[in-house]
């Protein structure tokens, strides 16, 4: 595909950067530059620009990205910025931005970018969850695996899941596929990464499904430190329309940080003994602290039925989001890698992971 | 290690959560207080501990309410009878509240378990996790009752990586028991291909009883001192004949495999 590109930026030296890295790239045309981007906005329509590069360390040119969207609606926008920035690069997103990248870039990390910012289908707003239990065999990983394939196949969207259960980290096998790189490495280099750099990390498992593994070694789940991962968490929330992540069983500095840094809280519990809810009720002052002050709050209980659902209510003097019925076919279907089929399948439990992912959906729009 | 002190301390352990560590743990207080020894439990899952819950032991002391420096002779007055007929043991349950539960440090239960002393026996339950207070009990354990459960193949994993680490920490390999829970149920996987995995074989397997495990939790009475008439409870007290050199019975049987299913080759031929 041929570029025709306007560059936004007040610095000489990235107009000179960017006409040098145009001449061994036929494809990408720069057909105009600007200081300012009012000047952008009012002359660029004669030369009918296809791509805009937005220096967004601009707050004016930051706030004028939603005219460009508006202008340009067959255009695309990539930010660039000097430096990384989770918060420009979240606001630019908002902005109608497809993404970003820093300077001084390559010919071929834009050619990277275009291709890896306009996956999916559509541009929605970043959207995370972080599913919390309070005691293991939540059901949590299952969940999580089954979000993701919904979402997938209703959106067509691009989805990262996150196995931040550190020391019993078990998405990959859900999915059935062998670790490469993981969070051990992600958050070791991300000082030094950018959206870009970080997406190799992630491992396709799926169709639209890109997985960042947990550690290889039990031992190396100490390497992992808690700044480090928000950073990571933060840059993927840039790379992906949805970012899901999965967390060891308990309260931890870990898992309340990733609470933190998602706008979804999803609270899960296996009903077994009844105590699991005693133990969800003891600890949801904590999570609806974090709900008035505007965080999205789900409570889920799998192996459970609507009447049981709500009984739970009643005990935790809460909404619940969904109870998930028992399916035995799940049990199997994760022993055996096969988790894809079962989301293919028409079962109780399907139908009410569909309506759970929905309820993302629309939260993102 | 566990120099200078006679007591029996077994810490009951896992890598996979929920799949029993507190039923065997009460179970196994009270079946060696059924045997006439004096035993003390300690429920060390500190936010979310069920032994008080599985008890039915509401309102008594907690862990968390015994003073960092404690001097020997107060630690009695803040442990708990659990009784059930003309049964007894002692109970220190987790705390009620999970912000009590930071207040919580590794010197002070070393410096209980110590002052503990005087039980034949102390059993400890866990939270499926390594973390600094299970590894410094696990350290001052006389046995490591590890837990498995034979019915999921990504909890498989991280009983093989949990085992194996535990070994790489440097326990001794005979002070790692691993003892297979819910044996039998009906599961996709079978235990002699988890014994292959684990390269160990079960020091004891508990048969699989969905309802005599829960009619006990909501009864609050240990399957042992229950009337019931389940393989579970005649399984669970052998393995407290185990650990008391009561006369053998039967050894366990061991049934033959069928091979490594061809996903679970696959896994652990990575
Ligand atoms: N042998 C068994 N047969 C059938 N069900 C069992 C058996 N052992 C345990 N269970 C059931 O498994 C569930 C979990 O048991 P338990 O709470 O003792 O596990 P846990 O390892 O302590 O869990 P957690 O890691 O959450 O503390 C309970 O509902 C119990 O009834
Ligand atoms: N709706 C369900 N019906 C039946 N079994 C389920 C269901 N959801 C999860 N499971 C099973 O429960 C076990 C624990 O699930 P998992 O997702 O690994 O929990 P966690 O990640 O919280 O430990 C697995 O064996 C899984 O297959
Ligand atoms: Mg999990
Ligand atoms: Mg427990």
């Amino acid at each position: 595909m041929n570029y025709n590109v306007i560059l936004v930026d007040a610095d000489d030296s990235t107009l000179n950067h960017t006409v040098n890295i145009f001449k061994r790239f036929p494809n990408f045309t720069l057909v105009s530059s600007y200081r300012e981007v009012k000047s952008a906005i009012g002359q660029s329509s004669v030369f009918d620009p296809n791509l805009f590069l937005i220096d967004i360390e601009n707050t004016d040119n930051r706030n004028m990205l939603p005219a460009f969207a508006d202008i340009f609606p067959q255009a695309i926008v990539i930010g660039i910025m000097s430096k990384w920035d989770a918060d420009i690069t979240f606001e630019s997103i908002r902005g109608g931005a497809i993404g970003c990248i820093l300077k001084p870039f390559s010919g071929e990390d834009l050619t990277d970018a275009i291709k890896l910012f306009s996956r999916g289908v559509r541009n929605t707003i970043p959207s995370s969850c972080s599913f919390f239990s309070a005691k293991g065999r939540s059901g949590k990983t299952t969940l999580i695996a089954n979000l993701a394939l919904s979402i997938v196949q209703q959106t067509g969207d691009l989805v990262a899941i996150i196995d931040a259960d550190l020391q019993f980290s078990d998405m990959a096998i859900f999915f059935d596929v062998e670790p490469v790189t993981t969070i051990v490495e992600a958050t070791r280099d991300v000082k030094f990464l950018s959206p870009l750099r970080l997406n190799p990390y992630f491992l396709p498992v799926a169709d639209n499904i890109q997985l960042l593994c947990g550690p290889r070694r039990l031992e190396y789940s100490e390497l992992v430190d808690v700044e480090s991962l928000t950073a990571v968490v933060r840059m993927a929330q840039t790379l992906f329309h949805y970012v899901l992540i999965d967390l060891p069983s308990g309260l931890s500095p870990f898992s309340t940080s990733m609470c933190e840094v998602a706008d979804t809280v999803f609270i899960c519990g296996m009903l077994n003994t009844n105590f699991e809810v005693k133990h969800i009720k003891r600890t949801l002052p904590l999570f609806e602290k974090l709900e008035r002050d505007g965080k999205k709050l789900n409570i889920v209980f799998s192996r459970a039925d609507d009447k049981q659902k709500l009984e739970i209510e009643k005990q935790l003097g809460h909404k619940v989001a969904a109870v998930l019925p028992n399916e035995f076919l799940m049990v199997s279907a994760a022993n055996s890698g096969n988790i894809k089929n079962i989301m293919n399948q028409k079962n109780l439990l399907a139908e009410k992971i569909n309506k759970l992912a929905e309820g993302i959906i629309n939260h993102a729009d | 290690m566990a120099q200078g002190r006679s007591s029996i301390v077994i810490t009951v352990f896992s890598t996979t959560s929920g799949i029993g560590k507190t039923l065997v743990a009460t179970n196994l207080a009270a079946g060696l207080a059924l045997d006439g020894f004096a035993v003390c439990l300690i429920d060390l899952d500190l936010q979310y501990g069920d032994v008080a819950n599985y008890l039915n032991l509401q309102d008594v002391p907690t862990i968390a309410d015994i003073p960092t420096s404690i001097p020997a002779n107060k630690i009695r007055n803040y442990i708990s009878e659990y009784r059930y007929g003309n049964v007894a043991f002692s109970v220190i349950p987790a705390p009620y509240q999970i912000a009590n539960s930071y207040n919580v440090d590794e010197r002070t239960v070393l410096s209980v378990i110590n002052h503990l002393d005087y039980f034949n026996f102390i059993i400890v339950d866990t939270k499926s996790e390594f973390n600094d207070m299970n590894m410094a009990v696990m350290d001052v354990s006389t046995i490591i009752n590890f837990l498995c459960v034979a019915d999921f193949v990504p909890a498989i994993k991280n009983l093989k990586n949990g085992y194996e680490a535990i070994l790489r920490f440097g326990y001794d390999v005979n002070k790692v028991r691993p003892v297979l829970n819910r044996s039998g149920s009906q599961t996709l996987i079978d235990a002699e291909d988890v014994e292959v995995v684990l390269g160990k074989n079960f020091y004891h397997r508990l048969a699989n009883d969905f309802k005599a495990a829960s009619d006990s939790i909501h009864s609050g009475c240990p399957i042992v001192l229950s009337n019931s008439n389940s393989k579970l409870k005649k399984d669970i007290y052998d393995l407290v004949g185990l650990y008391t050199n009561r006369p053998k019975k039967a050894p366990v049987e061991k049934a033959t495999g069928n091979g490594l299913i061809s996903f679970f080759k696959r896994l652990w031929s990575r």
